[in-house]
């Protein structure tokens, strides 16, 4: 599978979670890629020589000292791609597990409102809009949740040949 | 090798299908995630024998919840926002509450995702519209949720939020990995816990840590 090949798929899915209202996985993996990868790296400090030092002297050559600083890699396409595939994992699988988690704990509650305290027209590009969890959304969750980790396998293993 | 179709349109399907059922909004996973930590938070309570009840910002009993959509007023009572009642034996109330503002040392307002509060407090607040002190939040919970790295921004938020609101017993919650943030709260000596996600054991360890602090509360009395 070459960079190329990464690379459209990256395109592709990302810009299918633009079309499906989920831009906001797409932003938060393009975050996480233009972060790059922190690493530590092995450098010299060299020392300065006084510049004040007697010519008469045999100038010391500088000395080298090691230290680890910090240095930022780019991804490969390949793990941009892997950002993105695991993106999609918190934003759906993660999504059903925490609901059906919250709702199997809270054995006695029924359904779980989500109210914003402005009121409609206040709330900017939807942020904060009101929403419901209840019973009724466990097991569409699982099903999703299965068919996700289907559609992710099946994309880990996009280099094998096609069905 | 071209892109495979079928791969693309199978995850279209999951994405499409997610969409359909309102996990697109993030606004609402980061509700949810919240709500998650507070039930965990309930459950850690219940370790130690807590007596756990529900009621409305008008302090009636609720059988359905209603917190905020983003944090707010404790005594705001637009809707009949929900807070749990946590009771244990011979010594005061407490309540967790979701995403209500409190009064840092500085006198600014902070806004606490997840905050256990001694009921006494609650109550003064509700009856007088004012916000509770931070000196008074025995538990309090940054939570975020993110799909990807979280950035490094939030981390530094945190460390802000708790030089004025306490250190002790504040933690920040996510459900990812994020190896910078971490290092920065670690050096700063504040608490934290990532990848906190259903049975996972950093689900655990938060719980434990929750229940710890409920055992040094009772033994306080």
């Amino acid at each position: 599978m070459s960079e190329e090949d990464d690379a459209a798929y990256r395109r592709e899915i990302s810009d299918v979670l633009r079309r499906h209202g989920f831009a906001w996985v797409a932003e938060q993996a393009e975050a996480q890629i233009a972060e790059g990868k922190p690493s530590s790296k092995q450098v010299s400090e060299r020392e300065v020589p006084r510049v004040d030092a007697d010519p008469m002297f045999r100038i010391k050559p500088p000395k080298r000292r090691r230290a680890s600083l910090i240095t930022s890699e780019p991804y490969s396409e390949s793990e941009r791609l892997e950002i993105l595939l695991q993106a999609i994992e918190s934003a759906v699988i993660q999504r059903a597990e925490i609901e059906a988690a919250i709702l199997n704990q809270l054995t006695e509650i029924t359904a779980i409102e989500f109210q914003p305290e402005a009121p409609p027209e206040e709330l900017g590009g939807g942020f904060g809009t009101a929403h419901r969890l209840d019973r009724s959304r466990i097991e569409p969750g699982i099903e999703l949740r299965r068919r996700t980790e289907h559609a992710l396998t099946a994309m880990r293993g996009r280099d094998r040949a096609s069905p | 090798m071209p892109v495979r179709k079928d791969l693309i349109d199978e995850i279209e399907g999951i994405i499409s299908s997610a969409a359909a059922i309102g996990y697109a909004q993030p606004s609402a996973t980061n509700d949810v995630y919240e709500n998650y930590v507070w039930a965990l938070c309930l459950q850690a309570a219940g370790q130690h024998d807590a007596f756990i009840t529900y009621e409305t910002v008008r302090e009636r009993p609720a059988t359905s919840l209603v917190f905020r959509t983003s944090p707010g007023a404790i005594y705001s009572d637009i809707y009949p926002y929900t807070h749990a009642v946590l009771e244990f034996a011979d010594c005061p109330p407490l309540e967790a509450h979701v995403g209500v503002r409190v009064t840092g040392k500085s006198r600014v307002l902070h806004e606490c995702d997840v905050a256990v509060i001694d009921r006494d407090e609650a109550q003064l607040c509700r009856a007088e519209q004012v916000h509770p002190r931070a000196s008074k939040v025995l538990i309090a919970a940054e939570c975020k949720f993110y799909t990807s790295a979280i950035q490094l921004q939030l981390g530094r938020g945190f460390l802000g939020l708790t030089s004025d609101i306490h250190r002790k017993e504040r933690y920040f919650v996510t459900n990812g990995r994020s190896p910078n943030v971490i290092k920065l709260i670690a050096h700063h000596d504040s608490e934290w816990e990532c990848e906190v996600l259903p049975n996972s054991p950093e689900a655990n360890a938060l719980s434990h840590s929750f229940a710890r602090a409920f055992r040094n509360y009772k033994a306080a009395f």
